[in-house]
């Protein structure tokens, strides 16, 4: 009797726990609304039938994540089926690629990335594959970049003027990079092909950086045009320059900095990569669902808010083209990173 | 009583020497970082900083414990041999867990998180169970281990999405 | 503003998001494995669809809820629930062992909610101040904070101060697997992709407290123990009289000023908070000698600390757009989602929302104690559970926390390897808290003295008073620990050698 006890206490405990869950995600499932579904699948009979798993390389939290998640709620309205998104992280998006770059190539694994990740950790040499280990399914979208920033106060207003300071006064110049990722590439190149003389400091991931530059620790600093704006409006900070190889479409009176220093172009655009291997069939369906999922007002307005950009989606031939380009130019950076 | 105070400062002493000169004899293949920005610290510094300390340590002990068993000895105290196998059987239970559990997640990513939390709930429930009451507990220690794993692996799976290894389920779809 | 902000959580909707946030927090942060952080994670996808105030507010309740949860399984099983709850066991545990576990869970749950609350008011009073503060620690304070929260090891270690520096140290080894912070070249990985994350927090405190707990019950099975010892469990009320909450308001206090403090620095964290509150609150008791045999004090001043983080945590995050640690970075996440932008503008662009997250917290902060007051019947119950169902159950759900926390099978075999690591250390006598400690500060201590080794040329120490202050302190308490420590152990030989004494005469 007293067994029989416990044994519902215990049940009623895990049972508790179905309820709260079960209650609160109901909402993430989608609103379709559309039923072109038979239209773009007829490319690969019988596809999409169960469910797709889009595993995303970065955290929940970041822009990586976020784009991945608004994709595949788009994507459930166009496909039909369910589009799961989930994150497997570490080492820059290295960790999930890792994992699945060989994946299941039935058509229902993709991964989520970004590909200043993707071509940035080959040319760093914290993985040693590229884009060509994967069969890329679709660019479809951009990054409001990253912005060199300096405080309001500093007598410098132009990126020039901010390498011919440092050349002025040598290792006088404190710059505050994170070793490893994009942000050092930038740091590598403003050094070796710009010229700057800077004393180079690491200050660690975008906050860090923020803080290390209120707090007077480093002189410049790069940083995610979204960290920055506040700063900028409020007047505590400014913006020499944005590393995109053209300005946001909705910001778009910056100057770049590959005016100044022409290599200096890190375009970090978000990327659906499939496991080698995956069908081309499949994949172009799925590029071809991507393209009609980005296509709505309701996707438009949302990568206005939140990329202060204009969508940019690319089929795969050209996602492909796109993705060679960035790699050829990071790999001419490998002899000095 | 104090025969085995002596020997909890040697055994444990000599392990930790053992694996922090393991430790530090593999610092040095570490590659480490000359480009931009890198410090004039390396990435070696702090791993020899806690492996010698832990060295250090670990050689205190094993001090230690050789002056707490002199002592012992001169006290007239005899040094008892206990084998390895008696001290396993000792613990039997505990050495069952461990190989359950090591069952439990080895075999987890080939059959999957259904089958094998169901079979090791069952076998855990067991272990822990006294051996005179196994007849009493096989039906609720069965339903325990059916109910308890397929509630989680249909709440951690389906609802929180957490990639709980199917296994060889996968034909069923699932 | 405040008014809108107000309005905003008082809709019917956002009201019954922040309950269910609170209650799936409670429970996230009660089952040992899943965090907090965990449970943020999840949920934070869900709030994408739903307005900014309703989803920051019930993100809020998940880490109000989670990390007040932790209390509830370091009490009752002795396995702290989440990071932020390990010094919660060391008063707790005993306290329940007693008998008196309605009283410790009283005690932890009105003083999370105290300790909450506190938090909640420096950050609407002094957020813009404290950030100052917070920017004045650069790598060298970080570099000073982290010697000094590693001397407070020492007053953690007990009486045998080699072996509790060992487990610290050996935290802190176990902290260089991985990428090396600054440069990510991969240390100890043996070409293992998976090490180059390193170990999570989640998975060692799953190995040293869950599992060694499970093996320190296997050994136990054929002692023909009672499987219900405590069905005498009483609960009146709160748990406590109004005489002892009164005598408790200083530790509290303090306590949560402690936790509020390390919140505001990022990069710390509740982990770290709660043992080091538990540790000044012990040395600056007038009974230091009771901490540990299940006083009220260590609940409330572990308690009272972590919850205190996390309104220390919001600062830096909404003034300045800095996280703390895991859990504030989703919050980041998810407030940036909805094109609020924490910063210094954040009051004047989206002041409702900021309102509206102080008044979620506030709400949530009575959710969650009205929902584990009255849950502390049905969380005793627990403890009428047969441990051996209840602690297998316990090990599944650590492996699926285990497995939840990157989506890697890989770390389940960490989490056993953990364990059996834990179950040795135990049975020779080395304490496995401080490893903890270890663990966590580890990497911020390299990453701190390698950036100052950076400094050192253009920036020498004396510019950095904060540096010195903190330097100047570790030397102080390392020789005040070391000398308590000699005492302690010198009372304990004592008490051994009368206790031999007289079994020898019993004879």
């Amino acid at each position: 009797m007293k067994r029989m006890f416990a044994l519902l206490l215990t049940l009623a405990m895990v049972l508790s726990l179905a309820a709260c869950g079960g209650s609160s995600s109901s909402s993430s499932s989608s609103t379709s609304s559309s039923s072109s579904s038979t239209e773009t699948s007829s490319a690969d009979e019988g596809w999409p039938g169960k469910t797709i798993n889009v595993y995303v390389t970065h955290a929940a939290g970041g822009d990586t994540d976020y784009m991945a998640r608004q994709l595949c709620t788009a994507l459930e309205g166009v496909l039909g089926v369910s589009v799961v998104a989930t994150n497997v992280t570490g080492s820059n998006g290295a960790t999930c690629m890792q994992q699945y770059k060989d994946g299941d190539k039935d058509g229902y694994t993709f991964i989520a990335t970004n590909t200043a990740a993707l071509n940035g950790n080959e040319a760093t040499g914290m993985v040693d594959f590229g884009y060509d280990a994967f069969e890329p399914v679709a660019v479809y979208g951009i990054q409001s970049g990253e912005n060199i920033v300096v405080p309001a106060d500093a007598p410098y207003d132009t990126l020039q003027e901010l390498i011919d300071a440092s050349i002025a006064n040598p290792g006088q110049i404190k710059y505050g990079t994170s070793t490893g990722g994009g942000v050092y590439i930038q740091t590598c190149v403003l050094t070796n092909l710009g010229g700057a003389q800077f004393n180079i400091i690491d200050a660690g991931d975008g906050a860090n950086r923020l803080t290390a530059l209120l707090g007077g620790e480093v002189d410049a600093t790069s940083l995610p045009y979204s960290t920055a704006a506040d700063y900028i409006e409020n007047g505590q900070l400014k913006s020499l320059c944005t590393c995109l190889s053209k300005a946001p479409d909705l910001i778009p009176n910056q100057p770049a900095a590959s005016d100044t220093v022409p290599e200096l172009k890190i375009d970090t655009e978000y990327v659906l990569l499939a496991p080698k291997g995956t069908p081309a069939e499949i994949v172009e369906a799925m590029n071809a669902a991507v393209l009609e999922a980005t296509g709505t007002d309701d996707w438009n307005t949302m990568v206005n808010d939140y990329c202060f950009q204009n969508p940019f989606v690319l089929n795969v031939e050209d996602t492909i083209a796109n993705l060679k380009e960035q790699r050829d130019l990071f790999q001419s950076f490998v002899p000095f990173l | 009583m104090k025969n085995k105070q002596y020997k909890l400062d040697i055994i444990p002493g000599i392990v930790l020497a053992v694996f922090s000169i393991a430790y530090l004899s593999m610092i040095p293949s570490i590659q480490t970082f000359t480009g931009l920005g890198s410090t004039p610290l390396t990435n070696h510094f702090i791993p020899y900083l806690w492996g010698g300390v832990l060295l250090f340590l670990s050689l205190w002990i094993i001090v230690r414990g050789l002056r707490k068993r002199k002592k012992y000895l001169a006290e007239g105290g005899k040094i008892e041999k206990t084998s390895l196998k008696a001290i396993l059987m000792e613990k039997r239970e505990v050495v069952a867990s461990f190989i359950a559990l090591g069952l439990y997640v080895g075999l987890m990513g080939v059959i999957g998180f259904l089958i094998t939390t169901v079979v090791y709930l069952f076998v855990q429930i067991l272990i822990l169970t006294p051996r005179e009451k196994w007849k009493k507990n096989y039906v609720p220690a069965a339903i325990t281990a059916v109910v308890a794993g397929v509630v989680l692996f249909f709440i951690f799976r389906y609802v929180l999405n957490v990639l709980l290894p199917v296994g060889i389920l996968s034909v069923f779809g699932l | 503003m405040i008014l809108q902000g107000l309005t905003e959580v008082l809709q019917p909707m956002t009201i019954i998001l922040i309950a269910i946030g609170t209650v799936v927090g409670i429970v996230f942060g009660s089952i040992p494995g899943l965090t907090a952080t965990m449970a943020i994670v999840m949920f934070l996808p869900v709030t994408y669809s739903m307005t900014a105030s309703e989803g920051i507010s019930m993100l809020m309740a998940l880490y109000i809820g989670g990390i007040s949860g932790g209390l509830i399984s370091a009490i009752l099983l002795n396995i702290p629930g989440t990071p932020s709850s390990v010094a919660t066991c060391f008063d707790g545990k005993p306290l329940a062992d007693k008998g008196e576990a309605g009283k410790a869970l009283g005690t932890g749950v009105v003083f999370s909610f105290i300790g909450t609350i506190i938090g909640i008011g420096l950050l609407m009073v002094l957020a813009p101040a404290l950030c100052d503060f917070a920017l004045k620690f650069q790598a060298y304070e970080y570099c000073a904070l982290t010697v000094f929260s590693l001397s407070m090891v020492i007053a953690l270690t007990g009486h045998d101060m080699p072996k509790g520096l060992i487990s610290a140290v050996l935290g802190a080894l176990l902290a260089t697997v991985g990428l090396a912070p600054i440069d990510s070249k991969p240390r100890f990985t043996f070409g293992l992709y998976q090490l180059n994350n390193g170990f999570a927090l989640v998975v060692l405190l799953i190995g040293l407290f869950a599992i060694a707990e499970v093996m320190s019950y296997a050994e136990t099975v054929r002692q023909n123990q009672d499987f219900t010892i405590r069905s005498n469990v009483k609960i009146k009320g709160v748990g406590f009289t109004f005489k002892e909450f009164v005598g408790q308001i200083r530790n509290a206090i303090v306590s949560a000023l402690i936790g509020v403090g390390i919140g505001i620095l990022p990069g710390i964290g509740g982990g770290v908070s709660c043992m080091i509150s538990y540790t000044v609150s012990k040395n600056t008791s007038k009974h230091r000698e009771l901490y540990g045999t299940g006083i009220m004090d260590g609940v409330v001043a572990s308690e009272a600390a972590n919850n205190g983080t996390i309104g220390g945590a919001m600062i830096p995050l909404l003034s300045l757009g800095i996280p703390g640690d895991a859990a504030t970075a989703m919050l980041l996440g998810g407030l940036q989602v909805h094109n609020v932008a924490p910063g210094p503008l954040i009051y004047e662009k989206s002041g409702n929302v900021v309102y509206a997250i102080f008044f979620a917290m506030v709400l949530s902060a009575i959710f969650m104690m009205l929902f584990m007051l009255l849950g502390m019947r049905f969380f005793v119950s627990v403890l009428k559970v047969p441990k051996n169902y209840l602690l297998p159950v316990v090990v599944v759900l650590c492996a699926i926390g285990a497995i939840g926390n990157a989506n890697m099978l890989f770390d389940t075999y960490c989490m056993v390897g953990f364990g059996l690591m834990s179950y040795l250390l135990i049975k020779s006598k080395v304490p496995t808290v401080p490893m903890i400690l270890g663990f966590i500060l580890g990497p911020t201590f390299e990453q701190n003295l390698r950036r100052v080794s950076q400094l050192t040329s253009s920036d020498p120490f004396w510019n950095h008073p904060i540096f010195c202050v903190l330097i100047i302190a570790t030397v102080f308490v390392v020789i005040f620990s070391v000398r308590s420590n000699l005492k302690d152990a010198k009372r304990a030989e004592q008490a051994e050698l009368e206790a031999m004494q007289k079994a020898g005469s019993d004879e």
